[in-house]
C-alpha cells in the first residue's frame, strides 16, 4: 500500500532535515498523517488513509485507532482498533459492518475503507497510532463530506471521472479524458478531486473496476514521496486562488494606478512643453519688439550723433560734453 | 469643518472595524452546536465556549471570498493613509480622488465577497440547517456605508 514508504526513506538525515524544514520538533517521536479532507457520494465507498513516521522500530504491539466525531456532535467515539495483529471492528454501531481494514503495519499504514456511504456519515475521524515504545505524539485528523449522487455520479459517469482524475494527477495523460467523459460536472468539483489526487493516495483503491485501474496503482510508486509528507502539499493548494485572487487584484489596481499616473505625468509635461513654448514665443515677440523699440530708439540718437559729427569741431567738442553729461546721467 | 473631518474618520474607521470583524469572527453561519467562518468550523457546546475547531475546506469559492474579504482590508487601509497623506498634501479645493477610489474599491470588494458567500457557501456548507451569523450581516452593512464614505471622498473638496 503507498503510505508504506516512510520506512523506505533510507537516510535520517533527510527525514531530520526535511522535518526541521516543517518546523516540526524532532522531539515528536511519532508523527501521523491524513488527508485533510475526503469526498465520497452517498452509496460508495472511500478510504481514510492514514499512515505515520516513528523513530522506533515497527513493534509488534503497534496499534491504531480510529475514531470518528459527527459534524456538530460533541464527543468522538471509537469506530476501530488494530492491535496485536487483529482489527476490531465497530459492530454495534453506525459503521457497522461497513468498516473493512486495508493498512498494512509493517508498511506503516493504517488505512480503512467505509463502504456504503450516507448523509450521516459525515464528520472528522482521527487516526491515533501507537507504536510502543513510541508513544508521544500528535493524532491526525480527516473530514469526510459526503456527496448527493448527482453531484459527483456514482454510475460509470463516475467512475470516469475518478479514474480520469487519477490518471490525470499520476499520469497527466488521462485528465483530458477523465473531464470529456462528463460535461456535466462542475469545474469545481474536478478540481477538487484533482486536489484530492494529488494530495493523497485516490488512485490506487477508489478506481479499481475500471479501465484505469491498472495505470492509477502503476503510478503511486511515484507519488510515495509525495505521501510521506502530506503537509508540505496541502498548504500550498490550499491558498493558491486566496494568493492568486488577491495578488492578481492588487496587480491590477496597481498597474492601472501607475498607468493613471504615467499618463497624467507625460500629459503635465506635454502640456508644460506646451506652455513653455508657447511663453517662450510670447517673451521672443515681447522680447524682439522690445528690441526692436530701443533700436528704433537708438537709431534716431546715431544718426544725430552722426549729423552732429558731421557738423563742426566746435560742435564736436560740444557733443563730447554732451556725451560725457550723457555718461555722468546714465551713470 | 472639523466635524465634518472628524465624521469622515470615524466613518472610515467605522467601516474597517466592520470588515476586520466579518473576517476575523467565526459567525457567518450558525447552526445548532456549530459556526463557521471563511477560515474554520467550529462545533460550540450550548454554552455558547468553543469545542473543536478545524480548518474550512479548500474550495475555491471560499477562498475567493477570503481574498476579497482581505483585499477589502487592504484597500481601506490604504484609503485611510492616502486620506492623511492627501489631506496634507493636496492643493486647496483638490478632491479625494485615490482615496476614495480605494474605497469604493474596498465597498465592491466586500460585496463581490458577500454575494458570493451567500450564493456558492452551500458547497462547503453541508448542514441543512442553518442561520446566518452576525459576521455576515456585518460585511453586508460594510458594504453600503464603504461606498458612502468613498462617494464622500470623492465629492469632498479640501478646504485649507
Amino acid at each position: 500500500m503507498a503510505p508504506g514508504a516512510p520506512s523506505s526513506s533510507p537516510s535520517p538525515i533527510l527525514a531530520a532535515l526535511l522535518f526541521s524544514s516543517l518546523g516540526l520538533p524532532l522531539a515528536q517521536a511519532i508523527v501521523v498523517y491524513t488527508d485533510k479532507e475526503v469526498h465520497g457520494a452517498v452509496g460508495s465507498k472511500v478510504t481514510l488513509h492514514c499512515s505515520f513516521w516513528s523513530s522506533e522500530w515497527i513493534s509488534d504491539d503497534i496499534s491504531f485507532t480510529w475514531r470518528y466525531q459527527p459534524e456538530g456532535g460533541r464527543d468522538a467515539i471509537s469506530i476501530f482498533h488494530y492491535a496485536k495483529g487483529q482489527p476490531y471492528i465497530d459492530e454495534v454501531g453506525t459503521f457497522k459492518e461497513r468498516i473493512q481494514w486495508v493498512g498494512d503495519p509493517h508498511w506503516k499504514d493504517g488505512s480503512i475503507v467505509i463502504h456504503n456511504l450516507d448523509y450521516s456519515d459525515n464528520g472528522t475521524f482521527t487516526c491515533d497510532v501507537k507504536n510502543p515504545p513510541d508513544i508521544v505524539g500528535k493524532t491526525s485528523q480527516v473530514t469526510l463530506y459526503v456527496f448527493e449522487k448527482g453531484v459527483r455520479g456514482d454510475g460509470p459517469g463516475g467512475l470516469a471521472v475518478q479514474g480520469g482524475l487519477g490518471a490525470g494527477g499520476c499520469g497527466g495523460e488521462g485528465r483530458a479524458g477523465g473531464r470529456g467523459k462528463i460535461p456535466g460536472l462542475m469545474p469545481f468539483r474536478l478540481w477538487e478531486g484533482g486536489q484530492k489526487t494529488a494530495v493523497a493516495e485516490r488512485c490506487t483503491s477508489e478506481t479499481a473496476g475500471n479501465g484505469c485501474g491498472a495505470r492509477n496503482r502503476r503510478c503511486v510508486a511515484p507519488l510515495t514521496p509525495l505521501l510521506v509528507f502530506p503537509p508540505l502539499l496541502v498548504p500550498t493548494r490550499y491558498g493558491v486562488v486566496l494568493g492568486a485572487v488577491i495578488g492578481g487584484v492588487l496587480g491590477v489596481v496597481l498597474l492601472l494606478l501607475l498607468l493613471f499616473y504615467v499618463t497624467r505625468y507625460c500629459w503635465l509635461r506635454r502640456q508644460a512643453a506646451l506652455q513653455r513654448r508657447l511663453s517662450a514665443m510670447e517673451k521672443g515677440k515681447l522680447h524682439k519688439a522690445a528690441k526692436d523699440s530701443k533700436r528704433g530708439r537708438q537709431t534716431p540718437a546715431l544718426y544725430a550723433m552722426l549729423d552732429h559729427s558731421r557738423s563742426t569741431k566746435a560742435a564736436s567738442e560740444k557733443k563730447a560734453k554732451g556725451l560725457g553729461e550723457s555718461r555722468k546721467d546714465k551713470k | 469643518m472639523l466635524l465634518l473631518l472628524l465624521g469622515i474618520i470615524v466613518l472610515h474607521v467605522a467601516v474597517l472595524v466592520l470588515l476586520f470583524v466579518s473576517t476575523i469572527v467565526s459567525q457567518w453561519i450558525v447552526g445548532n452546536g456549530h459556526a463557521t467562518d471563511l477560515w474554520q468550523n467550529c462545533s460550540t457546546s450550548s454554552s455558547g465556549n468553543v469545542h473543536h475547531c478545524y480548518s474550512s475546506s479548500a474550495n475555491e469559492w471560499l477562498q475567493s471570498v477570503q481574498a476579497t474579504m482581505i483585499l477589502s482590508i487592504i484597500f481601506s487601509v490604504l484609503s485611510l493613509f492616502l486620506f492623511f497623506c492627501q489631506l496634507f498634501t493636496l492643493t486647496k479645493g483638490g478632491r479625494f480622488y485615490i482615496t476614495g477610489v480605494f474605497q469604493i474599491l474596498a465597498g465592491l470588494c466586500v460585496m463581490s465577497a458577500a454575494s458570493i458567500y451567500t450564493v456558492r457557501h452551500p458547497e462547503w456548507h453541508l448542514n441543512s440547517d442553518y442561520s446566518y451569523g452576525f459576521a455576515y450581516i456585518l460585511a453586508w452593512v460594510a458594504f453600503p456605508l464603504a461606498l458612502l464614505s468613498g462617494v464622500i471622498y470623492v465629492i469632498l473638496r479640501k478646504r485649507e
